[in-house]
């Protein structure tokens, strides 16, 4: 029962939503547009629309390197014309004064966009949201006080005129079949995008857009990711820019302006950020509709201003929405109704887990004399806590007693001022919380953090990247060994849905779940990134009692096949069910260690944690 | 936000009608046929009505359409003009799509303004291309050159001209001084720093000091200070009246007042609203048709032209006399070069161009020829104080004729 | 039915409610009522529409059909913000506190409404109760929020609810990651408040605990309901039992 038979098999029982995200890109398809287009390119003699045709189409390969970057991966990163502009004057001086053939000329532009791309990702480690976006301001301001004063190389604010046209071969192409060459690097672009999005990258992405701790937390290296991400965008963005040069065949800094990138976000913004087809809208839009106002001259602008502002109060899903709901209205609704409408909730059974979950080879984690306090507080006082495959721990103790940053010292997310932590005798204290991942300890958090844009399936997807990743060549040209670990991964994921009880769901977003339904997934994902130590923070909370019990029972296979588990819960009954040693933090310090019996009958426990009161409650 | 997007939603189901409506009718404006007809002669004024040159753009259409109306009411059955303006935002890029535009779309027979330099280098290798005529107002001076814009044509006063001017006349009322240079780092003031650069060196001379600003400052103290730190006595300036006349408040704020000499564009009406009387000193060229000595009565013919652009513009009028004559000259040359001319076409238009001589305007008298594109008598060039301006007329700064 | 001998008032009705996201139904008419000082229990199993149709009385999701009265008028149409001021406050899953206020100036906000009518000492002494109730939060109360931990945070939440003396105070899971022992004060709390007066409709995975304190209860399952009635009787009701009690005990046996 293994092999692609299998995983086709699989493939087809997936609701037709899920199955539309992953369906392989039609390439014949792409083929016979592109080409197409190429011809309707080619075939344009008006010099007018053949200008618009090429802006157009610049425009469009811009927003897409966009979408990778601010949509997809979520980087605040506004300076994409200064990114362009790199590319359009390499390019150009590169022909004109290093007598450079067209093509290493127009590869250097994108090299050399890709080097400012790889620099401005570099504040993006530590910074996000507005303070990156003002970062990438000051990047941009710089490269364009480069443009203006470094006159005898840019030719200062007056810029480059009569850059060479492009040549293949000594031979210039002249305006109908650059624009075909433009159109075919577009639909590259756009297929690109599309094809990167389907495959593992691009889960890892979105999944760091969404929410980079959760994805560090599933071994996902969000600094090298950032950086690939980075790197690529702007070396696309470069070669349009180079495209640029040499198809209109003048440059100034004006294309590199800070208004300048502030167009493109906006084509980015207005056609429909993380869409598919929104670049696509938002860069058509943008670039025509100037032109067609250009009739009310000076208040043209303002004309112009209005219509955006329409827009976006109308649709604040950018362009992409508006056509998305006309083409709903046409379709009439139907299909998706039906297929989405009300999943039967399911219960969590263990169909499939034992494919899903490999057996772990033996290991031991120890974490001893750990101290952590925050500003005056201190949270942890020479806590410790160990376990070794085959083994549940409880990790129990009142609101507020540290075990919450117990788990966080241990998987990299805060660093401990005393102590020390050893994973299989090696020292793990002090590593990046990725990393910690990748050897294997898995945490889940206590509030679900969702990729909330991603279905329930992708978010389980996302959660193999470490180990599932293809070549980055691969994933963009949707070659067979990115679909193949698409596919094997898809085999998994479904295993882990099903072991859980989430597999009626998995083309829903995670946005959508109840609260219960979200706590499934953060355990099946933890388990997609195949931990040897699973650290699982409160897993029952919000879940019913049937699903409790069941919920011990999934623990109790997962102890069988191996996994060490470190388990955070207030669920008394799946504490004592379960568990074959708990610690209990009291303020910090760990006041009892033992069998649950043990545990249970501690005086000092009875005190902190468990109340006075509970047995009347309880006692049903 | 879930119920804000549903929200959302049902706004847009609401529209959706409406926003597609709007987008087949704007969709369908570009197939649209233009409006003119084929005995009119049209041109295409490409200038800046936003942004930082957005000043001249407005101020050069208050010229241009007064003139039109006249033409036309006076045309009868005969040629009629016909102007298409579009604005360049102060953007090259925006200028070259506003040039594919009118030639290929609305096939112009001229192409005439782009007020400022930047846009019209990158103007010029498309119009020039398309072998339309081209009459630029931008006073860059390597703009013109037959050899390499063979329709590339201009009335106005190119930028090394303006530089010869004033280092001349320092030079020769004043020598021995120290000499000062700021400008803006537009190409505006780049190209101006290097025509003085250029006319000083002709003297065996170069600037002691030199300062550039970027256009969107309004503070200019720093540069002040530095210039009165190295001891500048006389200061070539070369930017737009706006950002000058925030440099000359910048200057009295620290009591810097030297001598300052600028280019064409100082005369702006800008620069006479917001220098104050820290701008007193200031002088810089212009035609010397629109100016007059001490002692002299203002030029009737000049007076009276700008009494009737004030009964046509009332307040709004917002160009100064200089401009305005500058494009009415422009105007008055086409009207007659499309007389002389054997046709529409660029060629046609571009032989009769060259074949000007002497063609007398207010300004000035033009004379063109295959090697000369820069119509300009030199001697219609002087300087003259920026404020102290009546009926607009300015006052020529003592030993300039 | 009456309650201690008072005429029954109905504060909050929901009258064939049908809710929505995107395309997936979630609610399909449902039904409930709830009356001047009762403890209304919601229980039901995951997914079931619970948390919806909170949010959709209180206006965060936008109903497809059906009716809201609140006061004995209909509030379908208002927006979020509106419903609160009428005095009905919802207190969703989750640890929504104000991260960068202290755990005090939190409460105090909590009291926002309260403050201009009742001036600062009366709301003074209500903050000192509740502190004293929840004695944790208390040692923490100069504290940033954001700092507490998941638990205290929660903890803080229900007490800044309960603060601004609601006309219907509707909860989603209070008891969502507390320490057993804390899940006793604050269902002892839900019973003071409702023996003070107070109307609460709560939501809760612990379905029997809920039950124990309610006057009356309703099953949601499948986004309709399908058991309601006085609490008593859910509890005893064999298909409740099976279903959504099953083996949940909260404690040692």
């Amino acid at each position: 029962m293994h092999s692609a038979d299998l995983a086709s098999a699989s493939l087809a029982a997936l609701p037709v939503a899920a199955r539309q995200d992953l369906r392989p890109i039609n390439k014949a398809l792409v083929l016979a547009a592109g080409a197409l287009l190429m011809v309707a390119g080619w075939s344009i003699s008006d010099g007018y629309i053949s200008y618009l045709a090429r802006l157009t189409a610049i425009n469009v390969i811009v927003a897409y390197s966009l979408n990778l970057l601010v949509g997809y991966a979520g980087q605040a990163f506004i300076a994409a014309g200064a990114t362009f502009a790199i590319g359009a004057y390499v390019s150009a001086l590169s022909m004109m004064k290093l007598g450079l053939p067209f093509l290493a000329a127009w590869a250097a532009g994108g090299i050399l966009a890709g080097i400012f791309g790889l620099l401005s990702s570099l504040p993006a480690l530590r910074l996000a949201g507005a303070y990156l976006a003002m970062v990438s301001i000051a990047f941009n301001v710089v490269v364009e006080q480069i443009l203006i004063h470094w006159t005898e190389v840019t030719g200062g604010p007056i810029g480059l005129p009569a850059i060479p046209r492009a040549e293949l071969g000594g031979i210039e192409l002249d305006e109908r079949v650059m624009l075909a060459l433009i159109i075919f690097i577009a639909v590259l672009t756009v297929y690109g995008s599309a094809a990167l999005r389907q495959s593992q990258w691009g889960r890892a992405l979105v999944a760091m857009g969404e929410n980079e701790l959760a994805a560090k937390s599933l071994g996902i290296d969000t600094i090298r990711l950032k950086a690939v991400v980075f790197w690529l965008s702007s070396v696309i963005a470069g070669l349009a820019g180079g495209l640029y040069a040499h198809s209109m065949q003048y440059v100034s800094p004006d294309v590199g302006t800070i208004f300048a990138s502030f167009n493109f976000v906006l084509m980015l913004v207005l056609g429909g950020i993380k869409t598919s087809w929104g670049p696509l809208f938002g860069a058509f839009f943008l670039t025509l509709l100037p032109q067609l106002l250009s009739d009310f001259q000076r208040y043209h602008l303002l004309v112009l201003g209005i219509i955006l502002l329409a827009v976006v109060t109308t649709a604040p899903g950018g362009l992409a929405q508006i056509i998305d709901s006309l083409m709903a209205r046409f379709r009439g609704a139907i299909g998706r109704k039906a297929s989405l409408g009300q999943s039967a909730p399911a219960n969590i059974s263990f169909a499939g887990l034992d494919e899903s979950v490999a057996v772990a080879g033996h290991c031991e984690l120890v974490a001893s004399a750990i101290d952590k306090s925050f500003g005056g507080v201190t949270a942890l006082r020479g806590a410790g806590i160990a376990v070794r495959s085959g083994m549940i721990r409880g990790l129990i103790g009142p609101n507020g007693s540290g075990k919450s940053t117990l788990v966080n010292v241990i998987t990299g997310f805060d660093r401990a001022d005393a102590g020390e932590i050893r994973f299989d005798e090696r020292r793990i204290d002090g590593r990046p919380s990725s990393w910690v991942a990748r050897a294997g300890l898995v945490r889940s958090f206590q509030t679900p953090r969702m990729f909330s844009e991603l279905t329930v399936l992708e978010n389980l997807l996302a959660a193999q990247f470490h180990r599932s990743a293809p070549p980055l060549v691969a994933a963009l040209f949707d070659l067979p060994s990115s679909r193949r670990t698409t596919r094997q991964a898809i085999e998994q994921a479904l295993g882990l849905a099903r072991a859980v009880g989430l597999e009626g769901l998995v083309a829903r977003r995670a946005a959508d779940l109840s609260q219960g339904d979200k706590k499934k997934l953060e355990i099946a994902r933890a388990l997609a990134a195949e931990p040897a130590v699973l650290i699982l923070d409160e897993p029952a909370a919000g879940l019913s009692a049937e699903e409790a019990t069941a919920l011990c029972s999934l623990l109790e296979r997962l102890r069988a096949k191996g996994l060490a588990v470190i388990l955070v819960e207030h669920h008394m009954d799946v504490i004592m069910r379960v568990c074959d040693r708990i610690t209990v933090l009291d303020r910090g310090r760990v006041i009892a260690e033992g069998t649950p019996r043990e545990v249970r009958d501690d005086p000092e426990v009875r005190r902190a944690y468990l109340g006075i009161e509970r047995a009347n409650i309880g006692a049903a | 936000m879930r119920a804000i997007r549903n929200l959302g939603h049902a706004y847009a189901h609401a529209r959706l009608g409406s926003i597609a409506a709007f987008a087949v009718a704007l969709l369908g404006q570009l197939y649209a046929p233009s409006a003119a007809k084929a005995e009119d002669f049209t041109i295409g004024v490409i200038n800046a009505m936003t942004g930082i040159g957005a000043d001249l753009g407005i101020a050069s259409q208050q010229a241009i359409e007064p003139f039109v109306e006249e033409f036309n009411r006076s045309a009868g059955t005969g040629t009629r003009l016909n102007i298409i303006f579009r604005d360049d935002e102060s953007n090259p890029q925006k200028g070259v799509a506003a040039a594919h535009e009118l030639l290929q779309r609305y096939r112009v027979n001229m192409i005439m303004g782009t007020n400022l330099t930047n846009v019209a280098f990158a103007v010029a290798p498309i119009v020039n291309q398309a072998k339309i005529p081209f009459i630029t107002m931008a006073t860059g001076s390597a703009l013109i050159d037959p050899q390499k814009f063979p329709y590339s044509f201009r009335t106005n006063i190119p930028t090394d001209l303006e530089a010869r001017t004033l280092v001349d006349h320092v030079v020769r009322q004043s020598p021995g001084k120290k000499y000062g240079l700021m400008v803006d780092t537009t190409a505006l003031g780049q190209a101006g720093a290097q025509a003085v650069r250029n006319a000083l060196k002709a003297h065996n001379l170069e600037p002691i000091a030199y300062e550039a600003f970027n256009p969107a400052d309004t503070d200019l103290t720093a540069q002040g200070f530095r210039l009165q730190k190295a001891g500048v006595e006389t200061l070539f300036v070369w930017s737009n009246g706006l950002q000058l006349a925030h440099a000359a408040r910048s200057f009295e704020r620290i009591g810097f007042a030297p001598q300052v000499f600028g280019g064409f564009g100082t005369h702006q009406e800008a620069f006479i609203r917001l220098a104050g009387p820290a701008g007193s000193k200031w002088a810089a060229t212009i035609y010397r048709g629109t100016t007059r000595s001490e002692n002299e009565p203002p030029p009737a013919n000049i007076v009276a032209y700008y009494a009737k652009l004030k009964s046509r513009w009332g307040d709004k009028l917002t160009t100064t006399v200089m401009l305005a004559a500058m494009w009415n000259d422009m105007l008055n040359l086409v009207v007659d070069v499309v007389k002389r001319s054997k046709g529409r076409d660029g060629d046609s238009i571009k032989a009769a161009l060259e074949d000007t001589k002497n063609f007398k305007g207010m300004m000035s008298s033009y004379s063109f020829s295959p090697a000369r594109h820069d119509g300009l008598e030199p001697s219609a060039v002087t300087i003259a104080y920026v404020l102290g301006v009546q009926d607009n007329i300015r006052t020529r700064v003592p030993g300039m004729p | 039915m009456s309650r201690d001998g008072q005429p029954v008032k109905p504060l909050l009705e929901v009258r064939n409610l049908t809710a929505a996201y995107g395309s997936a139904t979630v609610l399909y008419g449902v039904d409930i009522t709830v009356n001047e000082g009762e403890l209304v229990a919601l229980v039901g199993s995951n997914g079931a529409g619970k948390s919806t149709l909170l949010r959709t009385i209180s206006g965060l999701v936008s109903p497809a059909g059906g009716e809201i009265m609140f006061l004995g008028r209909p509030i379908r149409q208002l927006a979020p913000e509106h419903i609160t001021r009428l005095g009905l406050l919802h207190v969703p899953e989750g640890r929504h506190v104000f991260p960068d206020q202290s755990a005090e100036d939190n409460l105090y906000l909590g009291a926002y409404r309260r403050l201009r009518s009742e001036g600062r000492k009366r709301i003074r002494a209500d903050i000192e109760a509740l502190f004293e109730r929840f004695p944790q939060i208390a040692e923490r109360r100069k504290n940033l929020a954001g700092l507490l931990s998941g638990g205290e945070q929660q903890i803080l939440a229900i007490a800044r609810a309960l603060i601004a003396r609601p006309r219907l105070l509707m909860l989603d899971e209070p008891s969502l990651g507390l320490a057993p022992a804390i899940i006793d004060v604050v269902f002892d709390t839900l019973v003071h408040e409702r023996r003070n007066g107070m109307t609460i409709l709560l939501v809760e995975q612990l379905a029997y605990a809920a039950l124990s304190i309610a006057d009356r209860g309703y099953v949601l399952s499948r986004g309709t309901v399908s058991l309601s009635g006085p609490s008593q009787l859910l509890l005893n009701d064999a298909q409740v039992r099976r279903a959504y009690l099953g083996e949940e005990r909260h404690a040692f046996g």
